[in-house]
């Protein structure tokens, strides 16, 4: 269980901050946007890292991240007026985030 | 900000090429297993057959309390790298099929029972086994020849040697049994490694000699208990652990919801 629960809390520390990053160069440069990521992040990240670890699959994996993207998106384009293309933001975010993970993971 | 979108998952795409072909080798390696990756460096090539006596769980890392598969009874299971843990106890990483992928995990090897294999016959038959050097000079059979795992096995696989197939540059060892009649090794021949029965290369009924090892008892590899690190923790403090992990995780949803409303949509308005 105490791994389930490092899984958890590395996966939510290293999102956050990939995404701040993304966010931050895509021209989310106040407090007040970033925080929307973040909060963004703590929303979709946790029950996702959760359920695919605990029923590791690529199918699950893979309608996971995209029911991820979808709720972010909608969460984009409900309070994120500075955005122009929340669905694109959203997708491109996340899969910045997937791979980069995974640069990560092979590199160490 | 478009370019930068295009620009960005163009990027990402091309990464997502060199990610697979970081698992291209000759040798197997768990894939996508987060404790090999952490301790590879620890974990010592085994490539081993294991028989399974007794249902045995499967961990995604050794010392975890949840398994995630088991092995039924009566099952071989393989076993490429070995891990040893701090109590001295031998984990072997070994994968099964699940639909279209395959899953790695990691095996007590208490549990099991090593199958006596063609390194094992090598080993206790090394003054009776001899290089190859030019003998047998004849080795034919019309149809599929069957490799055994070792001479006197019943265990055995067909292969079909093609005509271009010559066979003198792949073999490894000759060993003579008791009445006489060659064995040839093939340490590999189109993927396996195994023994060629020379007087019938093709002869399906396996050889019956006084000498074979059988096979493996009812005897695990080790009989020492399970360390309090191996043992499953039991079910009832496993599911609340669980259960409060589940909490967790809906809280802190619940929270970034209200959050989120109050913040940005409330006060927008």
């Amino acid at each position: 269980m105490s791994r389930l629960i490092v899984a958890l809390l590395i996966s939510l520390l290293l999102t956050l901050l990939f995404e701040g990053a993304f966010a931050f160069l895509a021209g989310a440069r106040t407090s007040r946007r970033l925080l929307l990521v973040a909060l963004v992040n703590l929303l979709t990240n946790p029950p996702v890292v959760l359920l695919c670890t605990l029923f590791p699959s690529p199918l699950l994996t893979a309608a996971m991240e995209l029911a991820a993207v979808g709720v972010e998106g909608l969460v984009y384009r409900t309070c994120a007026d500075w955005l122009r293309r929340p669905f694109l933001f959203s997708l491109a975010i996340n899969a910045f985030s997937y791979f980069a993970g995974l640069l990560l993971n092979h590199l160490l | 900000m478009k370019r930068l979108l295009t620009l960005v998952l163009s990027l990402l795409l091309c990464c997502a090429l060199f990610v697979p072909a970081a698992h291209a080798d000759v040798v197997w390696e768990p894939i996508g297993n987060s404790f090999y990756d952490a301790h590879r460096d620890e974990c010592v090539y085994r490539d081993k057959a294991y028989a399974v006596f007794d249902e045995v769980p499967v961990y995604d890392a050794p010392g975890d309390s949840m398994s995630k598969w088991s092995v039924s009874a009566g099952e071989n299971v393989y076993v490429g790298f070995v891990y040893t843990d701090a109590d001295g106890v031998e984990w072997g990483a070994t994968d099964t099929r699940q639909g279209e992928d395959w899953i790695s995990g990691w095996i007590d090897l208490r549990l099991l029972s090593p199958v006596y294999d063609t390194r094992d016959f090598l080993a206790d038959h090394a003054a009776e086994v001899q290089p190859y050097a030019g003998e047998p000079a004849e080795l034919t059979g019309e149809g599929e020849w069957m490799l055994w795992s070792y001479p006197g096995s019943e265990t055995g696989y067909p292969f079909q040697p093609d005509d271009s197939f010559a066979w003198k540059d792949w073999a490894g060892y000759v060993y003579t049994d008791e009445t006489g009649a060659q064995w040839v090794n093939f340490p590999y021949v189109y993927g396996d490694e195994g023994w060629v029965y020379v007087p019938d290369p093709c002869r399906t009924e396996p050889v019956s000699l006084a000498a074979a090892t059988p096979a493996p008892t009812m005897q695990p590899a080790q009989t020492a208990q399970p360390t309090q690190s191996a043992q499953a923790t039991p079910a009832a403090s496993h599911s609340a652990a669980l259960i409060l992990i589940c909490v967790g995780v809906a809280l802190v949803v619940m929270v970034s919801a209200v959050l989120i409303v109050i913040l940005y949509v409330v006060k927008k308005k």
